[in-house]
């Protein structure tokens, strides 16, 4: 199954639209994107739109996770938007939710 | 108490992989075949093309197409077959119109040349690399077999039952773990987790994980000090440059009627009751999986009575897809769970999913069973 991936950019934000699946074969796809959106240092928040995201496996968390820490170190904010209900459960159920600026948990650490 | 047999993944995994190879190859034999014959037949149908437009030998550099078909899917030494037949037509290509020997001629056969003799070349890079993965995921996963420990045949007042399916996907072995540790007469702990990552490092950390748990769990006077000790553990490994590392996690005692539990970030266990329901013993705000920070929750507690079976398990069980994408149903559970043995349900629960899936998975699945019994016999 195939990632296809569309960043676009208003001002600060830089939002990246993806459409299939982040899998061990495709996490790499995501990364690379998340890493091109940070190479402007006025960008402040990476909004993740997962609307057309219909699977996530555990190396896929893996990469948002390092995608939220690169965004986190260059002083900006990453959040996930439109996350299907598949999606939002496995990452409600891993405890990622709140860490990844998808919805707020038991644990949502204010990035402030 | 019926002691586990020590072959149960030994004696699964043979026919396992045995099944992929012989699948696998006959398949490859299928489909490298079919390659041979679509390249030998494009250049047929480029060379009737020529001949019947009366293009005078225009078209013959259309035949590079062929070796480079042939690269894609081909051994090298048939590669070269498809490689010299392009050749040998790109040259008689000339016979009917007079080109034979022609400049224009010439230098189309020789792209045809320079292009057959690269597809060579790739073949040979392709399949080795093709093999070098396959070789990999073969040493991974006989070290993972290695590392997991079969779980205890006499545990108090339980009785288990393990199964550990590697995928047999190039690059696919994961980290999955399990490990059972008898704490006192009374009770005993266990660990079922998955290494976020694959691969050799993936399967090292799983290892640690299980190490790291066995000591713990016998020191530690819960299980969320436990799950905070495997946390300053996995939160000490180096950090891939793309990935992050965590392992999620759950972490069960098993004490006469209670089950008590903490999760980390981890699928939930699924408890059977002896009436046919199933629960799964699912947490209202899940704590993050281990090494990742973040707050760890109290253990909480459920009952169970004898009879009841607890099935703890990896995400490549509920993950696992068939051709149309559905994921395993949980209902299918149902029945397996309810076979005499544990061995029996794991083996249909095991038997499902390859149902399921229509081969093998495509992910590591961890499966690990225990029945509460009298305490009797315990």
């Amino acid at each position: 199954m195939d990632l296809s991936i569309d960043t676009t950019r208003v001002g600060p934000v830089v939002r990246i639209r993806l459409h299939g699946e982040i899998d061990v074969a495709t996490t790499g796809l995501v990364h690379d994107a998340v890493i091109a959106a940070l190479t402007s240092d006025s960008v402040r928040q990476v909004l993740l739109d997962f609307a057309g995201l219909t699977f996530i496996d555990s190396s896929g968390m893996g990469t948002l996770v390092a995608c939220q820490r690169a965004v986190a170190v260059r002083g900006g904010a990453l959040r996930l938007e439109n996350l299907a209900p598949f999606v939002r459960r496995q990452l409600f159920a891993a405890g990622l939710l709140g860490l990844l600026g998808g919805e707020d948990d038991a644990h949502a650490v204010s990035p402030n | 108490m019926r002691p586990l047999p020590s072959t149960d993944r030994s004696v699964d995994k043979p026919p396992a992989a045995g099944s992929t190879i012989a699948n696998g190859s006959l398949l490859g034999r299928w489909t490298r075949w079919l390659g041979l014959r679509l390249a030998f037949g494009f250049i047929a149908v480029v060379l009737l093309v020529d001949a019947a437009a009366g293009t005078h030998a225009v078209l013959i550099g259309f035949l590079a197409l062929a070796p480079l078909f042939a690269a894609a899917v081909e051994t090298p030494r048939r590669t070269a077959v498809v490689s010299a037949t392009a050749t040998t037509a790109a040259v008689v290509a000339g016979l009917p119109s007079g080109m034979l020997g022609s400049l224009d001629h010439l230098l189309r056969v020789a792209v045809v040349i320079a292009v057959s003799l690269m597809a060579v070349y790739v073949a040979q890079a392709r399949t080795g690399r093709e093999e070098r993965l396959r070789r990999m995921a073969e040493i991974v996963r006989i070290t993972q077999a290695a590392i997991l420990r079969e779980p205890p045949g006499h545990a108090p007042g339980v009785e288990l039952a393990a199964r550990y399916v590697s995928a047999y996907e190039q690059a696919g072995v994961g980290g999955d773990l399990y490990e059972v540790v008898v704490v006192d007469p009374r009770g005993l702990r266990i660990i079922v987790g998955d290494v976020c990552g694959k691969g050799l490092d993936a399967v090292r950390l799983a290892s640690a994980v299980a190490g790291a748990f066995r000591q713990s769990a016998i020191i530690r006077s819960d299980l969320t000090q436990v799950a905070r000790d495997l946390d300053d553990l996995v939160g000490r490994e180096p950090t891939p440059a793309t990935g992050a590392t965590f392992v999620t996690a759950v972490l069960v005692e098993l004490r006469g009627d209670e089950i008590r539990s903490v999760n980390c970030g981890h699928p939930a266990p699924i408890l059977r009751h002896r009436s046919g329901n199933l629960e799964e013993l699912e947490v209202s705000s899940p704590d993050r999986p281990l090494g990742l920070g973040g707050p760890r929750s109290a253990e909480v507690t459920h009952r169970w009575e004898v009879g009841d079976r607890l099935l703890l398990h990896t995400d490549g069980l509920i993950e696992a897809r068939d051709d149309n994408g559905r994921f395993f149903p949980m209902s299918a559970l149902r029945e397996c769970l309810s076979r005499s043995s544990v061995d029996d349900s794991l083996a249909a629960v095991w038997g499902s999913v390859h149902r399921h899936v229509g081969g093998e998975p495509h992910d590591d699945i961890a499966l690990l069973l225990a029945e509460r019994r009298p305490s009797a016999a315990g």
